[in-house]
């Protein structure tokens, strides 16, 4: 396949804090849920201990969710809708996704799919959530129960479809996508096929397979796509520049690397985010890898993942892609689009 | 939380003083981990590291609980790798603790 046709470009002219987070975080991971009803295979919490660890805080709290989201609407940040299981399993979903797209946040949800009804899509697109994530891994049922072991191909397949459909008609903002984990077994460019040309979905995010090294037991032998995006010898890992991770007893973890809450960069019930973004321990790893040092951070040398991540081909040049391709199906001008305001004051509405 | 120690993965930290693995529970080998530096940048060292007898091991009363000690700073904790009987004998458990200690060379080994 010419999964490489063309040279994707991975590192930056200068590196340092983002423009956009200089301020705040650009985007926010919470650990939203940890149950989960489905038990993946190449998933980190389906292959660690710590679902169990969180057993006493499964669900994000409303009153630590709302505090994050008040500050984060402020800043217009991105919400990452994620964690240890499915987001949708929350019992108060629906109203603190809407709650925080109306406190000024963008909202990207990542979820296994299988728990919409239509009063959910409905909810979701009404408040215009940014980006709804179908993490699909699969283009056939055979191997969806292999690789989304415990989920039903039909009822994926029946709830992006209806989702798509709804937005279409709605003429909603939201992006809907899909992703796949490049691994053992899955054709991935047959995944890209059907779910972007069949199903019609806005982009398609192939996804690197991920260890999470310390905290799992996964073998990195599953990935069919090994190679590097960043030499980090020389490289500063771009997570610590853009975004941090939130738990569901509100603490700030330094990067999506640290699923079992190792670190402690500050916690939401006590300290604003914008004080622990621009605090010690974030200037500590920013310093040492901008110092070309990064690896003298016992947890940094220990990551098997900082290599996958990347600079440019990262999830904001999928918000571009996936918003383009809604704006042309839609058949009017989006959000990212430099005509928008020509339009808005012309034609449109 | 979890601590990976040669690709196995054990559980805790759970406090020393009040942990016991007992005789109807899976034997363990168990680390004995010290958890220093900042928060946001935290080292962990290993300080002890053994199998649990048939009988389990109640970790306040281990023959050599005095001797572990952190430094100043330093929190301490014991992290559990459950080996049941049915898969592991007494001599693999204590044969793997052994590779473990030979690997990190406590009280002093750097968990990266």
């Amino acid at each position: 396949m010419n999964q490489i046709a063309t040279k994707i470009a991975h590192e930056a002219e200068q590196y340092g804090l983002r423009p956009e987070a200089s301020e705040y975080p650009m985007m926010l991971v919470l650990s939203f849920v940890y149950p989960c009803n489905a038990l993946c295979p190449h998933c980190p919490y389906t292959n660690s201990n710590i679902r169990k660890e969180y057993r006493d805080a499964p669900y994000m709290p409303e009153a630590l969710f709302k505090k994050i989201a008040d500050e984060s609407g402020r800043y217009g940040a991105y919400l990452r809708i994620s964690g240890g299981g499915e987001p949708m399993l929350h019992p108060q979903a629906n109203e603190l996704l809407v709650y925080a797209k109306k406190v000024g946040c963008k909202v990207g949800l990542i979820t296994n799919g299988s728990l919409f009804d239509e009063a959910s899509c409905r909810a979701l697109l009404g408040a215009g959530v940014d980006m709804i994530e179908f993490s699909v891994d699969a283009c056939d049922p055979a191997t969806y129960a292999i690789v989304r072991k415990g989920l039903e191909w039909d009822t994926l397949v029946e709830n992006a479809r209806r989702m798509l459909s709804l937005r279409n008609e709605s003429r909603s903002n939201s992006k809907i996508v899909a992703s796949a984990v490049v691994q053992s077994g899955v054709d991935i460019d047959a995944v890209e096929k059907y779910w972007v040309e069949g199903i019609g979905i806005d982009y398609l995010i192939k996804r690197k397979f991920l260890t999470w090294g310390v905290n799992t037991t996964l073998d990195a032998s599953r990935s069919s796509d090994p190679a590097a995006y960043l030499n980090t010898d020389e490289v500063p890992c771009p997570f610590i520049f853009e975004r941090l991770n939130i738990d569901s007893r509100g603490n700030v973890m330094v990067c999506g690397y640290d699923i079992s809450a190792n670190t402690s960069m500050g916690n939401v019930n006590t300290a604003t985010i914008r004080d622990i973004w621009h605090g010690e321990g974030f200037r500590f790893y920013r310093d040492k890898h901008l110092a070309g040092r990064g690896k003298d951070i016992a947890m940094c040398a220990g990551c098997p993942d900082w290599k996958y991540r990347s600079w440019q081909h990262n999830y904001w040049k999928v918000v571009d892609n996936a918003e383009a391709a809604r704006a042309k199906k839609l058949g009017r001008l989006g959000e990212h689009d430099d005509f928008r305001g020509v339009m808005d004051g012309g034609t449109s509405k | 939380m979890s601590l990976k120690l040669a690709d196995h993965l054990f559980t805790g930290p759970f406090a020393i003083d009040t942990t016991e693995v007992r005789a109807n529970q899976p034997p363990v080998v168990y680390a004995i981990v010290a958890k220093g530096g900042p928060g946001w940048a935290p080292v962990f060292r290993v300080i002890d590291i053994g199998a649990s007898s048939d009988e389990g091991v109640r970790f306040a009363g281990h023959p050599r609980r005095d001797g572990w000690t952190g430094e100043a700073g330093e929190t301490l904790g014991v992290y559990l790798l459950p080996m049941p009987r049915s898969k592991f004998s007494t001599a693999d458990r204590e044969r793997m603790a052994a590779q473990l200690r030979s690997q990190y060379d406590p009280p002093r080994g750097i968990v990266a």
